[in-house]
């Protein structure tokens, strides 16, 4: 526990030094992925006693691409906190990021609380309120990306920042599996991608957090947002970079840096 | 007649039959039983299910095309107990082997919003209301008994033949349509092939007449009412067809998109 606690700490000093760190898993290889979450607890707990709110999480390593580029099978999640919201039109400041990078996916509102295992995607469905299309911006802590799975779970699955569409659908509306989104950089297509790159629907995704949060025993709350997962590949951003994703027949969502 | 313990044994005999994936002669072959009796059994065998820690999550219809309801010579459909556990994903891989000799069908399902009781306004308008999704779906049919041959209390007995099922990707609201959901298209597609084509009118009519069908009777032989957020599944559009090792299969409903299982060995 106490190599935990230092663990932590580390990650905690470099964020709010805004220095980068050398992956937890360069000095503790055997890290297990049980651990890399209690840091990142520990460093939620932190936050919250500074008095940051949660307002929901996010599911990362979604995409096969990523869950290869990291030699994982599974993905992982992260506690959004109020502090981390962008507003429709804000800037997202560069003074509180290290090398941040842009995803487009669909985010959910509970209207009821969820807690597995054992749960199927029309227990999910049936506690969700809304819909919404939303831009990420995932970061990390760790010097160059240079993340194993335990690194980036230790590091709050990489999260970021993040931006909710103004508009609030019902999942009746689309089909949320075949919902198109296409990436734009400074006006130039990057990627497109669809609702089931979220293994393989957004609301399945959500089913999967809820049931590997029953091992911990923590809850999605009603109220909660929870960011279902990237569509397509991350884009590096840079100070000045515009963003505009495209969630077809909804909203186009912009992000400025 | 048959006793109370009887029909205890009769639930176990199914139990092991499904978790063997063994097929057995007919129940009315040893005992007899009428239909009463018959959801008893159903009864007494989702019981067990739950005592293992699987979850209720909703009713399936059965024999709801006026072909079958023929063939077995009865006049109103049975109804089956769908488990949380058995719901698969869009695109899942089902394995061939976990069953006895499988068939699919494909069928309209209801997500419910609220609870309906034989009390509610059961005609079709006023069901509607009470539904907050709707979907195409597989069911993935398997009968315990030898050569799929039973008579009615046999397959209620043997929960209607439930194994598996899944649900289509989109989940729609009847309101936001224009047209009716009795004239949509659906297509059962096996391996490319178009094999069946048909309406949700070949169920009972309509969909919602089935659910209203599964109301009454649920009521009648469990003293049960249907709950927001169960799953019902209203009865094949087509006929079943058998399933084998490879098949991809995939069902299309107009209107609310598609669904697809694959079968592995």
């Amino acid at each position: 526990m106490e190599n935990l606690n230092r663990l932590a700490e580390q990650l905690y000093e470099g964020e709010m030094n805004k220095q980068a760190i050398r992956p937890l898993t360069e000095d503790v290889p055997d890290l297990t992925i049980d651990d890399a979450y209690r840091i990142q607890l520990l460093n939620i707990e932190r936050k919250l006693e500074k008095g940051a709110r949660i307002v929901g999480k996010k599911i990362g390593l979604t995409s096969r691409a990523m869950q290869t580029m990291l030699g994982v099978d599974q993905p992982d999640y992260g506690h959004l906190l109020d502090d981390m919201r962008l507003k429709i039109g804000e800037k997202a400041d560069w003074g509180k990021l290290f090398q941040p990078k842009v995803e487009g996916e669909l985010a959910f509102i509970l209207k009821k609380r969820l807690i597995g295992p054992g749960l199927n995607y029309v227990d999910v469905l049936n506690a969700v309120e809304a819909v919404i299309p939303s831009i990420e911006v995932v970061d990390s802590r760790i010097k160059d990306w240079k993340i194993k799975l335990a690194d980036t779970v230790a590091d709050n699955a990489s999260s970021g920042l993040f931006l909710l569409g103004e508009t609030h659908h019902l999942v009746s509306e689309r089909d949320l599996s075949r919902m198109g989104m296409s990436l734009y950089k400074n006006g130039e297509l990057i990627h497109t991608g669809v609702g089931a790159a979220a293994l393989g629907h957004p609301l399945y995704a959500v089913t999967w957090l809820a049931n590997f949060l029953g091992r911990f025993d923590i809850a999605l709350e009603a109220g909660e947002v929870i960011l279902s997962g990237a569509l397509t590949a991350a884009v590096d951003a840079r100070p000045g970079d515009m963003f505009e994703v495209v969630f077809e027949g909804w909203e186009t969502l912009r992000l400025a840096f | 007649m048959v006793t109370e313990h009887d029909l205890v044994t009769m639930s176990q005999i199914l139990l092991a039959a499904e978790t063997n994936v063994e097929a057995i002669p007919r129940l009315t072959e040893r005992y007899a039983f009428d239909i009463e009796q018959a959801y008893r059994v159903q009864a007494f065998l989702i019981d067990e299910k739950i005592k293992k820690g699987m979850r209720l999550a909703g009713y399936k219809m059965g024999l709801t095309s006026p072909q079958k309801m023929k063939q077995m010579q009865v006049s109103s459909p049975v109804f089956g107990v769908l488990t949380a556990e058995t719901l698969l994903e869009d695109g899942a891989s089902l394995k061939k082997k976990k069953l006895i000799h499988p068939r699919v069908e494909l069928e309209v399902a209801f997500v419910l919003g609220d609870s309906i009781t034989p009390e509610d306004d059961l005609t079709p308008e006023a069901l509607a209301k009470k539904i907050a999704y709707t979907t195409v779906a597989l069911e993935i049919i398997d009968s315990r008994y030898q050569d799929f041959r039973f008579t009615l209390p046999d397959v209620i007995a043997d929960n209607t033949s439930a194994a598996y099922y899944v649900l289509g990707s989109h989940f729609a609201r009847l309101d936001d349509m224009k047209a009716s959901l009795l004239h949509f298209g659906a297509q059962l597609w096996i391996n490319g092939t178009l094999q069946a084509v048909g309406t949700p009118a070949n169920v009972l009519g309509h969909p919602l007449t089935a659910l209203a069908s599964l109301v009454r009777q649920l009521h009648q032989y469990r003293g049960e009412t249907l709950k927001p957020g169960q799953i019902v599944l209203t009865g094949g559009i087509t006929e079943a067809f058998a399933v084998e090792a490879g098949d991809v299969i995939e069902g299309v409903i107009d209107h609310l998109g598609s669904v697809r299982i694959k079968v592995s060995e």
